[in-house]
C-alpha cells in the first residue's frame, strides 16, 4: 500500500499551496488521467511571504516559518503515522476487506519545493550528499542522505561549531529548518524525491542546451541555417510545427520544449552539415552530446523498462557527460565575463607598449598574432572558470535507480498536479467572491466531484453487467475529459475526402502530373505482384482507362502506441495534391511503406519513407465490382544502405532521379506517418526522435 | 499492418506465414504457456479462497513487531529462488512471467453491506435524486458552472419543473449533492490555524487516511486496483520495470 502526494504552487497574484494525494494501487495511466478523479486535494496551505536573505529579523522569521511548516505537515500526516506499522483494515472496491499499510512513497514537486521541504540549500540534491563542485560530474557513489542523522547532529553544531570533517561535509548544503518527512515511520525521506521530466529535462537541461547550441551556432556561423531548417519542419501527429524562427521565440513552455526535444537532433544535424576542415571535430562532438541527451530523454519516457533499457540510459548519460565539454565555453557567467574583459584589457595595454617599438611594417603581422594569442588566452580562462555544476545536471544521475525502485518516470511528472489545479483550485477561485476564497475553493469542488464519481461508478457497473438501468448513460452529457477505455480503433472509413474532379485514370493523370503510361504500368505491376490471378486488374490500357477511379485526400492509419496493447494513435496521412490544406500550402505527407523484409535497408528494417502522392479507389467492374484501394507514392531510397550516421545517428534518404519514382502500393503497406527533415535538394534526414515508436524501431 | 510475433522479433504480413512461424519456431511454447497459465490460476485461486487467506493473515497478526520481519525475509528468499529459475528458462523462449509477493494483498473479509449497496446502485442509479432528469439537470448546472443566483432564478421564474427534478432551489440541490456521495465523510475538511509570529492564517486539510479509504472504495477503480507487488518478466526472462507495483520499492516495503 502506498501513497503519493503532489505539490505545486499556482501563480497569479493570489497564491495557494495545494497538496494532493492519490494512491499507488492504481495503474499510472488511470491514476493520472484527469477524468479518473483519482487525485484528491489533501490540503490547502497559505504561502509564507518571501523574505530577504540579509536581515536578521527575517532570518528569525524564516526559522519560525520552517517550524510552522513542520507542525502543519505533522498534523496532516498524523493519521498515516499511526497505521504505518500496524496496518488498518480498509474496505476495497471489490467488496473485500484488506489489511492495508498506507505509506508515503513519493513526493512530487519541483526542485525548489523539494529543497524547502527537505530543509536543504538550493544547490543540494535531496537524494544524496553530492558536494556542489561535483554536480556537473558523472560520479555516482555518493552517500544517500540520512535525514534522521542530520537531525541529531544539528543542535550540536549550532551550539559548539566544532564538528569533525566528515560531519561538516554532511551538514554542508543544509538549510534552515528540518526535513518535514524525517519523523514519518517507514518512510525514507531521501526516497521521496522523484525525478521530474518537466523541470529537470524540458525546462531544465533542454533549455540550457539550447543556450549552448545557440552560442555554438553563432561561433560557427550556422545560426541562419538552423533557423531556416527550424521554420521548415513538416507536421507530425502530436507535434506542433514551429511557426517562428528559433531566435524569435522569447518564452518557452514545457510542451514546446518537449516538441523541441523531438526534432532538435535532426535540425541541428542539418544545420551543421558539410563542416569546414577545422569544424569537423567540434561538430561531431556537439552532435554526439545533443544526441546522447535526446536519447536519454526518449528512453526516460518509456512506460516499461528492462535491465537493457536502463543500461542504455546509463550509457547515454555517460556519453553525454563525456562530450559535454564541447559546450563548456558557452556556460559563461557574468563574473567570468568580467574577468575575461579585464584580462583582455590588460593584455592589450601591454601589447600597446610593445608594439610602439616595432617598425610599422611589422605591426600588422604582430597584431594578427597577438589577436590569436589573446583569444586563446581568453578561451582558456573561460574554460577554466566555467563549469557544469548545477543541480539539474546532477539529478539525471538518479533516473535509472529510480526506475528500478519505483517504475517508469513519466508517471511521476509534475504535470499531473497542474491538471488538478485547473479543476480543483482555479475554477473554485474563479467562482468564489474572492472574499475568504480558500474556504470557498475548498467547498466548491465537492458537488462536482460527487457527480463525476457517481458517473464513473455507474459506468464501471455498466461495463460489468448490462442489466443496470444505465443504458441512458452514453448519451448523457458527460464531462468531456472522462476517459473511455481506448478500444481498438476500427476506423469507419479509412479513406476520406473524395475529390470530385477525378473519375478515371485519365483525370488522375492530368491532375497529378504523372504521365498516363506510368500510371498504367504501375497499376499493372501492382496487380501482378499483389493480387490473386483471378482478380487482377485488366492489363489492357483501354479497359484500365475506363475503370471508375476515386481520388481521396486522407487516410487514417491506426498505429499501435509503444508498449501498449490496446491503445492506438490515429495518424492521418494527407495527400491533397495541389489543393490547399486549411488555407495553407498543399500537403503531401511523408509515410512509411513496408517495402521489403526486416533484413533490408539497414536500420530501417524493411521500411522506406515515401511521399504520399495520391490515394485511389479503383472499382473493377469486371470482377464483382471489387474495390482496390491503392496509394501512389514516391519512394525514397536510403543512402549508405540505411546505416545510421556515426555523426548524428540518423538515416539519410534521397529521392531517385529517374521518373520511375511514382509507385503504386496497396494502402495496407502504409504503416504510418514519417517525419523527415530536408537536408538539401532531394535529400532528407529521417527524424527518428519524433516519437517513441519510431525511436524504438530505428536504431 | 504486419503482426509481430510476441515471442521473437519477427514480423509477418500474411497470416499463413505467421502461423507457420509459430508452429515451427516456437513449437515448445504451447507447453510452457500452458504451465504458466496453470501457475497463475493456482495463485489466484489461493488468494480468492477466503478460508485459507484468513488463516494466513491471522498468523501474521499474531506475531507483530520484530518477529514480523521474518516472513518478509522468507518471502524474499523465495523470490530470489524463483529469479534463478526464470534465468534458467531464459535460454528457451517463454512468455512473460510474473512472480507474486506471497501473502500480500490478501482478502481478510467481506465488506458489510457491500452487496446491498451494489444492488442499490444498480436499482436506483440516480439516488438521492428522484429521477434521471433531476441528476442530469444538476450535473448540467454544476459542470456548466451556473452560479447559485442563476439556479435560484431558474426555478423561481418557472423555467424548470421542480416537481419532476425533485429540488427547487440551490439550497435543496446542495442537500441532494451532499447525499450523492456515500463516502463523503472520508473527504471531510478540517480547518487549522497557522501562526507565523505576525499573523494567524487559516488552512484546510483532509484526513489523509480518509482519502486513501475513499479512493480504494470507489467501484470505478475496481478493475484497475492492484493490491500486491509483483515481479514481471518479459519473454527473454528480463525483469520489467513499469508500474509502481512491478518495481522494487513496493516489494521491499511490503510486510
Amino acid at each position: 500500500m502506498s501513497d503519493q502526494t503532489n505539490l505545486t504552487n499556482f501563480s497569479g497574484d493570489k497564491k495557494a499551496w495545494p497538496v494532493y494525494i492519490t494512491i499507488g494501487n492504481l495503474p499510472s495511466a488511470r491514476r493520472n488521467s484527469p477524468g479518473s478523479m483519482a487525485v484528491l486535494l489533501l490540503a490547502l496551505l497559505p504561502i509564507p511571504p518571501k523574505l530577504s536573505k540579509s536581515s536578521k529579523a527575517d532570518q528569525r522569521q524564516r526559522k519560525i516559518n520552517a517550524d510552522t511548516l513542520q507542525d502543519v505537515f505533522e498534523l496532516i500526516f498524523a493519521p498515516l503515522q499511526d497505521v504505518a506499522h500496524t496496518g488498518i483494515a480498509i474496505d476495497c472496491a471489490d467488496g473485500k476487506v484488506r489489511q492495508c499499510f498506507p505509506i508515503l512513497s513519493a513526493w512530487i514537486a519541483d526542485h525548489m519545493e523539494n529543497v524547502a521541504l527537505h530543509g536543504l540549500k538550493t544547490n543540494a540534491c535531496p537524494k544524496c550528499e553530492v558536494p556542489t563542485h561535483e554536480l556537473g560530474t558523472n560520479a555516482r557513489s555518493h552517500r544517500t542522505r540520512d535525514y534522521a542523522r542530520y537531525q541529531r547532529y544539528k543542535p550540536e553544531n549550532q551550539n559548539s561549531g566544532s564538528e569533525s570533517d566528515d560531519d561538516h561535509i554532511m551538514c554542508d548544503n543544509l538549510g534552515i529548518g528540518q526535513n518535514i518527512f524525517h519523523r514519518l515511520d517507514r518512510v525514507s525521506a531521501s526516497d521521496l524525491y522523484k525525478p521530474d521530466m518537466l523541470h529537470t529535462i524540458y525546462l531544465g537541461l533542454f533549455k540550457h542546451m539550447m543556450d549552448w547550441i545557440e552560442g555554438f551556432l553563432k561561433k560557427h556561423g550556422r545560426l541562419q541555417a538552423f533557423d531556416d531548417v527550424w521554420k521548415a519542419l513538416p507536421p507530425y501527429p502530436g507535434f506542433l510545427v514551429p511557426k517562428k524562427a528559433y531566435r524569435e521565440v522569447t518564452q518557452w513552455q514545457g510542451k514546446e520544449m518537449r516538441n523541441l526535444g523531438r526534432c532538435i537532433l535532426g535540425v541541428l544535424a542539418v544545420a551543421l552539415r558539410q563542416p569546414g576542415g577545422a569544424q569537423v571535430i567540434p561538430f561531431k562532438r556537439a552532435l554526439g552530446c545533443v544526441r546522447a541527451l535526446v536519447d536519454f530523454n526518449m528512453m526516460a519516457q518509456y512506460r516499461s523498462h528492462t535491465s537493457d533499457t536502463i543500461a542504455y540510459m546509463e550509457d547515454y548519460l555517460d556519453q553525454f557527460h563525456k562530450l559535454k565539454d564541447i559546450f563548456l565555453e558557452f556556460r559563461v557567467t557574468k563574473r567570468t565575463q568580467d574577468k575575461v574583459d579585464k584580462q583582455r584589457k590588460e593584455i592589450r595595454r601591454q601589447r600597446a607598449l610593445v608594439i610602439e617599438r616595432v617598425a610599422p611594417s611589422l605591426r600588422r603581422r604582430i597584431r594578427d598574432d597577438n589577436r590569436q594569442e589573446e583569444n586563446d588566452l581568453c578561451l582558456d580562462l573561460v574554460r577554466g572558470e566555467s563549469h557544469f555544476n548545477f543541480i539539474k545536471m546532477h539529478l539525471l544521475r538518479h533516473f535509472c535507480d529510480h526506475i528500478r525502485q519505483f517504475g517508469n518516470i513519466p508517471m511521476y511528472s509534475t504535470e499531473i498536479g497542474e491538471l488538478a489545479h485547473k479543476t480543483q483550485i482555479k475554477d473554485g477561485w474563479r467562482q468564489s467572491n474572492k472574499n475568504d476564497a480558500v474556504r470557498q475553493i475548498v467547498h466548491s469542488y465537492g458537488g462536482q466531484h460527487a457527480i463525476r464519481m457517481r458517473l464513473l461508478n455507474l459506468e464501471s457497473l455498466k461495463c460489468r453487467d448490462a442489466d443496470v438501468s444505465g443504458d441512458v448513460l452514453h448519451d448523457l452529457d458527460r464531462p468531456a475529459s472522462t476517459v473511455t477505455a481506448a478500444a481498438p480503433v476500427v476506423p469507419r472509413r479509412v479513406l476520406q475526402g473524395s475529390r470530385e474532379d477525378v473519375s478515371n485514370v485519365v483525370d488522375f493523370s492530368r491532375i497529378s502530373g504523372v504521365s498516363r503510361e506510368i500510371v498504367y504500368r504501375e497499376l499493372i505491376r501492382y496487380s501482378r505482384h499483389n493480387l490473386p490471378a483471378a482478380h487482377r486488374l485488366p492489363e489492357d490500357h483501354a479497359i484500365l482507362r475506363s475503370l471508375p477511379v476515386e481520388l481521396l485526400t486522407q487516410r487514417e492509419i491506426p498505429v499501435l502506441a509503444l508498449q501498449e496493447a490496446d491503445v492506438y494513435e490515429i495518424h492521418r496521412a494527407r495527400s491533397t495534391g495541389d489543393l490547399h490544406f486549411r488555407n495553407q500550402g498543399s500537403r503531401n505527407d511523408w509515410v512509411w511503406v513496408q517495402a521489403g523484409t526486416e533484413e533490408m535497408y539497414g536500420a530501417l528494417r524493411g521500411r522506406l519513407p515515401a511521399k504520399l502522392v495520391a490515394l485511389l479507389k479503383i472499382r473493377d467492374y469486371r470482377s464483382d465490382d471489387t474495390v482496390r484501394r491503392v496509394a501512389g507514392v514516391q519512394i525514397l531510397t536510403p543512402v549508405n544502405s540505411g546505416r545510421l550516421s556515426d555523426q548524428h545517428g540518423l538515416v539519410t534518404v534521397q529521392m531517385r532521379e529517374d521518373p520511375r519514382g511514382f509507385t503504386i502500393v496497396d494502402i495496407g503497406t502504409i504503416l504510418g506517418l514519417a517525419h523527415l527533415i530536408q537536408e538539401e535538394d532531394r535529400r532528407w534526414l529521417i527524424n527518428s526522435r519524433i516519437d517513441l515508436r519510431t525511436f524504438n524501431e530505428i536504431y | 499492418m504486419p503482426s509481430k510475433c510476441p515471442f521473437c522479433r519477427r514480423k509477418y504480413t500474411r497470416s499463413g506465414a505467421y502461423e507457420k512461424h509459430l508452429r515451427t519456431a516456437h513449437a515448445g511454447l504451447d507447453i510452457v504457456l500452458a504451465s504458466t497459465v496453470q501457475y497463475i490460476n493456482m495463485e489466484s485461486s489461493v488468494s480468492h479462497n477466503p478460508d485459507a487467506s484468513e488463516r494466513q493473515d491471522s498468523d501474521c497478526e499474531s506475531d507483530p513487531g520484530p518477529a514480523g520481519s521474518e516472513p518478509d525475509e522468507f518471502c524474499r528468499d523465495i523470490a530470489y529462488e524463483s529469479d534463478t529459475e526464470v534465468f534458467d528458462d531464459a535460454t528457451s523462449p517463454s512468455a512473460g512471467k510474473q512472480i507474486h509477493y506471497e501473502g500480500a494483498g490478501q482478502v481478510i473479509g467481506d465488506v458489510d453491506g457491500f452487496e446491498h449497496e451494489y444492488s442499490n446502485l444498480c436499482d436506483d442509479p440516480w439516488a438521492p435524486f428522484n429521477s434521471e432528469q433531476g441528476f442530469k439537470l444538476a450535473s448540467w448546472f454544476i459542470e456548466g458552472k451556473v452560479s447559485k443566483s442563476r439556479i435560484n432564478q431558474y426555478f423561481s421564474s418557472g423555467l424548470g419543473d421542480a416537481e419532476s427534478v425533485g429540488y427547487s432551489s440551490m439550497h435543496t440541490l446542495e442537500n441532494h449533492l451532499r447525499l450523492l456521495d456515500p463516502y463523503s465523510q472520508y473527504l471531510q475538511w478540517f480547518e487549522g490555524q497557522v501562526e507565523d509570529g505576525q499573523r494567524t492564517l487559516p488552512f484546510f486539510y483532509r484526513n489523509a487516511l480518509g482519502c486513501v479509504r475513499y479512493l480504494l472504495r470507489q467501484i470505478a477503480y475496481r478493475d484497475d486496483l492492484v493490491y500486491a507487488p509483483r515481479h514481471e518478466y518479459d519473454s527473454t526472462g528480463q525483469r520489467i520495470y513499469a508500474e509502481m507495483h512491478t518495481a522494487d520499492w513496493w516489494w521491499d516495503v511490503q510486510v
